[in-house]
């Protein structure tokens, strides 16, 4: 690494150590020096539209977001002409702001235009606010652009165009009277926008605003227009002075924080983990605001994250305990419920054994309750039958990872994937199932020179935007990850000190590679040899690669083998244990990292000590006084078979919808109906619940405290916003009390008490404490005894007892034949908008506005066949079953391949109505991207299942940032030193030279 | 056998009975704070007496109307003036140095006994002024009166601030 060159300069007569290549405003930030920056943020890149953070350089004005230090540089933030050139450029923003503080929404005490007026000691408006021609836009369901507010200063299209990367907004320069347009301006509701609130979030006053805060932040802003207007008019002719405005206003935002509560919190969606702030006010959400702070994100959220929590209030959620009484269900209270359960729990684990109820644990539950879930089934139902849905997406890539490296999860941090020079995605779709974590890779790709090759069936947003896209048959990863192996030992590339160095099973795996020759790998793949070799040029070529896989490789009968093969490929080139480089099975649930971690699977306890190993399982009895199975358990889908075969009678499931979200789900619901007793426990009345004999109603993460573990094994706790609804409970504690009932002796009073049992029982775990995890610190497991966190694995050993990794042969599995009538590849998976099936994101009315129905993707050539057009209605049959859908014609699919979103939980449109019960046969992951499926057309065309407000159908306008050339190119902009300069020398007292 | 069912009875809720719990509720919550709400009934009492109660009732229940008409009268120039005088005579108070304005206000008190002394004194002839005018006490006096219209006299002359400059 590069030693840091350091020198000193002066900052208001100061000597001040700085590094070399610090702007003058960082370094005043870390000395505590303020400097006003109206349009600076820092998880932006500088914009320079503001000029307010003006200072004096060796006697000249310079930007000091811009300008780097330089020794022996003498500055000055304080000196008068500095002040006027502050207020100079204060004043021509405020001639764009009208100032209303006290009936603003946005006056929160966090309003940079406010804080940066009253700072500068503005006292009036120097140049004259004058509206502009454009009227609010208002068209988005979640947010509004004021014109008249908007000062121009480009935060929002910065993060826009190159924090979020989705290149929708612009300020047009040219115009007489500039606006941020969206698009080719066209009203916000029809644009690219993809509603991920970054432009709302960066915005410094209250031009782009959350509806959900307009008129009811304030005290005084829910007053109607009628009696506003004239309040506004009066104080602006009075208008004594800025600064007793300020006071007010002050008053006003401080007697605010009585009523807003702000409680930092951890993302329930996807296995990013962004954290941010919730703003509550009663049982209502005003918005979700991100921080800097955020380990994760920052300021970065997606649509899901910044407006889809409707679903805590909806009035569908459960609020009573059901109990199954004939053909209905009856409310019933707690007491009657949870007597229910033991008693037929107890009567049945006595009849057939303890092994005959299977226990579903929860991937959007906390850690700790999957914890406690984990121990009531083995300590005191004395069974490994405990599993989690990570079977359904991402047991096959922890497989792949535990034979290879030695720990099934993600080597690095979402940092590396950001700073490596290759990223290669296979079978994913990050932009839509992780779009926070996708941001950093198109901001790496389009600002820092990062390299990006997309494999994958569909044209997703990253293919768009890789510098190689390729798209292999179905099925056929493993052939072209082996031959690429292949051609890297075959030319020399494979990194010989690596090999040499780290890893055993050299010569016998470059052995099992013969046969993958290019020719057939070209052959089955049908990708052509030129890309295969240009693709293994790249990686060789690349110092850092990062390999990002999802369902795409996992859901298939060979998944495993594909996540091992992907894993040796990174083995031979050696992408690990450096910062930059590593494998990322990208997990999709928030917590589905965590509950494996914690221990709701069939073999491991917490921190993945096998339930086998005597001297483990010895140390849990001791600690919780039992004695525990030996036997591994049943999984997910084993246990569905046991149903079958009569073997499980009974299952207690929470926070899943199995009967939706299993494969072949004709299948699994007549193996429910089977079930003897079947105990369900959510947040709402699912389809799974509807076979439910005690239903228990649940709280979500809003109403509890707990933690999280992101994708990259990172740990974040997160605080109760609202008290539970009706009569639902925590997990935790339905868990605790069921499990008193049924003997135990468990006295729990906070989860923080859960997670220090489950420290000092699991090695990894060892030095995690919620005081470590305090507001916005986290953890990345493995965690030693002192707290030292492990963000990038493997730096000096591997997870194997020698430190060595382990390369390990595989062969292709042939995907799933549906039979020769099922001539279409069905392929199948989540969208943006809705998080899977959509029982939490569909409770949201704007969301459901931008996307109403699920849609199959069909491909030009296949529609043009087919004579169907958008908005067909067609029936789609397996072997397994049949579904209804509407049409899109779309090039993102090829030939005969299908896409079927799965945001649907109705009978009809549901996917796993279509997908079969085969699975991976070392994982029993079900092969959900395996179908083959015949389609008959219904009605050639109909309306659209996509209304045209959504952003599939919106016109992106790619640039870099916000172009502040054009605005100092206006004949109207003068720099603001030049104009001081030029005043002074009118006023005959020129003591400032330029 | 238990096949998928959607049906769920809710549990019916006794109005009676939820009338009562809140009643219950409210009575202790009384019972917590009753010297308080004594002296707050008969607050209650007298305004209602006094017929304010009606006039707050009225107000409140067409508080849109009476909150636009009431804008739109203070919305009036004159208005602006009271609002604007009132603001700036609270500035010249505020910047007033209290120990100065202590000064003068002695000054003035001591000015105006000795002048309340007038009665006594022979009227005043020209020889007799010049005298005055020679004391130092008059002198002093006559000084700070000059100094006093000079002041003004700056303010008067004075250069606008720069920051108005440029529009």
């Amino acid at each position: 690494m590069d030693k840091e060159q350091t020198f000193s300069i002066q900052i208001n007569h100061h000597l001040v150590s700085v590094k070399a290549g610090q702007t003058i405003l960082e370094v005043a930030k870390l000395q505590d020096i303020y400097i006003p920056r109206i349009c600076y943020h820092p998880n932006l890149r500088p914009l320079e539209t503001c000029d307010t953070c003006l200072v004096e350089v060796n006697g000249q004005l310079k930007r000091a977001c811009t300008t780097k230090c330089q020794p022996e540089m003498m500055i000055q933030t304080k000196s008068e002409p500095v002040k006027i050139a502050q207020q100079e450029a204060m004043s021509r923003i405020l001639k764009n702001h009208e100032l209303y503080c006290t009936v603003c929404d946005n006056n929160n005490g966090n309003c940079e235009v406010h804080n940066t007026a009253e700072y500068l000691q503005i006292e009036h408006q120097k140049y004259e606010f004058t509206p502009k021609p454009y009227p609010p836009d208002n068209s988005h369901p979640f947010y509004r652009y004021e014109p008249d507010q908007c000062i121009l200063c480009g935060r929002c299209v910065e993060a826009c165009q190159d924090l979020q990367v989705n290149e929708t907004l612009t300020i047009d320069w040219n115009r007489e009277h500039p606006r941020v347009i969206w698009d080719d301006d066209v009203p916000i509701d029809q644009s690219s926008c993809v509603s991920c609130g970054h432009c709302v979030s960066v915005c410094p006053c209250n031009a782009l605003m959350e509806k959900s805060m307009l008129g009811k932040a304030g005290y005084l802003t829910g007053i109607p227009s009628n009696i506003l207007e004239p309040m506004i008019d009066i104080t602006k002719e009075v208008e004594p002075g800025y600064k007793e405005i300020f006071a007010i206003s002050e008053m006003e935002a401080a007697m605010r924080q009585s009523r807003i509560k702000r409680t930092k919190t951890v993302c329930t969606y996807c296995g990013v983990g962004c954290s941010f702030e919730i703003w509550s006010k009663d049982r209502e959400i005003l918005k979700v605001e991100p921080q800097v702070e955020a380990p994760v994100n920052g300021i970065s959220t997606c649509v899901k994250g910044k407006w889809g929590w409707d679903f805590v209030n909806s009035s569908d959620r459960l609020s009573k305990p059901l109990i199954r009484k004939g053909e209905k269900f009856v409310e019933a209270t707690w007491e009657e419920a949870l007597e229910v359960i033991s008693r037929k729990l107890k009567e049945i684990s006595q009849t057939f054994g303890p092994d005959s109820i299977g226990y579903v644990a929860s991937s959007k539950c906390s850690n700790e309750e999957n914890y406690l879930f984990q121990k009531f089934a083995r300590a005191v139902m004395n069974t490994n039958n405990v599993d989690n849905c990570s079977r359904y997406c991402q047991t096959p890539a922890s497989t792949g990872l535990m034979r290879t490296v030695g720990i099934g999860a993600d080597s690095g941090t979402i940092r590396d994937i950001a700073r490596a020079d290759l990223v290669l995605v296979v079978g994913a779709n990050p932009a839509e199932s992780h779009p926070v974590l996708a941001t950093r890779i198109k901001r790496a790709h389009k600002l820092h020179g990062q390299k990006l090759v997309v494999v994958d069936l569909r044209l997703n947003e990253l293919a768009e935007r890789a510098d190689l896209y390729l798209h292999p048959k179905p099925g056929t990863d493993l052939i072209w990850l082996n031959a690429i192996s292949k051609y890297l030992f075959d030319q020399g590339l494979e990194d010989k000190k690596f090999l040499k160095d780290r890893v055993n099973g050299v010569e016998e795996y470059k052995q099992s590679l013969e046969k993958y020759t290019l020719e057939y790998a070209a052959e089955k793949t049908g990708i052509t040899q030129e890309e295969l070799v240009k693709l293994a040029t790249m990686i060789h070529e690349a110092q850092r690669v990062c390999i990002l896989w999802a369902m795409g490789v996992t859901q298939h009968l060979g998944g495993t083998d594909t996540s091992t093969a992907i894993s040796n490929l990174l083995l031979v080139t050696g992408n690990y244990g450096r910062p930059g480089t590593g494998a990322y099975p990208l997990r999709g649930h928030n917590n589905v990292q965590g509950a494996s971690d914690f221990g709701t699977m069939p073999a491991w306890f917490p921190g993945y000590e096998p339930v086998q190993d005597a001297k483990v399982r010895a140390r849990y009895e001791q600690a919780w006084g039992v004695t525990l199975p030996e036997k591994p358990g049943l999984n997910n889908h084993q246990m569905v078979e046991a149903i079958f075969n009569g073997k499980l009678k009974a299952m207690y499931l929470f926070g899943e919808d199995m009967a939706i979200v299993d494969s072949n789900s004709n299948y699994v619901q007549a193996a429910f109906e089977k079930l003897d007793f079947f105990v369900v426990q959510d947040i709402f009345f699912t389809k799974t619940a509807q076979f439910a004999d005690v239903v228990l109603p649940a709280a979500p993460s809003l109403e509890k405290e707990g933690t999280f573990t992101n994708t990259e094994k990172r740990i974040q706790r997160f605080y109760q916003v609202f008290e539970p609804f009706g009569e639902s409970k925590p997990d935790w504690v339905i868990i605790q009390e069921l499990a008193n009932r049924m003997g135990a002796d468990w006295s729990y009073s906070h989860p923080s008490e859960i997670m220090a049992e489950a420290a000092s029982l699991a090695p990894i775990f060892a030095g995690i404490s919620y005081e470590r995890l305090e507001g916005w610190n986290s953890q990345i497991w493995p965690v030693s005894k002192d707290g030292q966190e492990t963000p990038i694995l493997y730096t000096e050993r591997f997870a194997f007892p020698d430190g060595k990794a382990r390369l390990v042969p595989v062969e292709w599995t042939a995907p799933f034949e549906s039979g020769e009538e099922f001539d279409l590849h069905l392929n199948n998976g989540r969208l943006l908008e809705h998080f899977h099936e959509g029982n939490m994101t569909y409770r949201s009315a704007g969301i459901t506005h931008k996307v109403p129905n699920p849609w199959l993707e069909v491909s030009p050539q296949l529609a043009q066949e087919r004579g169907i057009k958008d908005g067909a209605l067609v029936r789609l049959t397996s072997p397994y079953g049949k579904v209804k859908v509407r049409v899109l014609v779309t090039d993102n699919v090829k030939g005969k391949e299908l896409y079927l979103t799965m945001n649907s939980f109705k009978d009809m449109e549901a996917v796993n109505r279509l997908t079969s019960s085969y699975h991976d046969r070392i994982t029993h992951t079900p092969n959900y991207k395996e179908i083959g499926v015949k389609m008959e057309v219904l009605e050639p065309e109909g309306e659209s299942p996509l209304p045209r407000a959504n952003y599939r159908f919106g016109n992106r306008q790619p640039q870099l940032g916000v172009q502040v050339e054009e605005k100092w190119k206006r004949p109207d902009w003068i720099p603001i030193p030049e104009m001081i300069n030029k005043e002074n020398s009118r006023n005959g007292q020129s003591d400032y030279t330029d | 056998m238990a096949r998928a069912i959607t049906q769920i009875e809710k549990e019916k809720t006794n109005p009676v009975e939820e009338q009562s719990q809140a009643l219950t509720q409210v009575l202790q919550a009384v019972g917590n704070s009753s010297q308080a709400l004594i002296i707050l009934l008969d607050i209650l009492n007298e305004l209602h007496q006094a017929g304010i109660l009606e006039i707050l009732q009225g107000m409140l229940k067409n508080r849109q109307q009476v909150g636009a008409i009431a804008m739109s009268q203070l919305n009036q120039p004159t208005v602006h003036h009271l609002l604007k005088n009132g603001m700036s005579i609270l500035q010249f108070l505020g910047n007033l140095e209290p120990e100065k304005v202590e000064k003068i206000i002695h000054v003035i008190t001591h000015g105006i006994e000795r002048s309340s002394q007038l009665e006594n004194e022979k009227p005043l002839s020209f020889w007799d002024l010049t005298k005055m005018l020679r004391s130092p006490e008059v002198s002093l006096s006559i000084h700070m009166i000059f100094n006093f219209l000079r002041g003004m006299g700056e303010e008067l002359n004075r250069d606008h601030p720069v920051h108005d400059e440029g529009k």
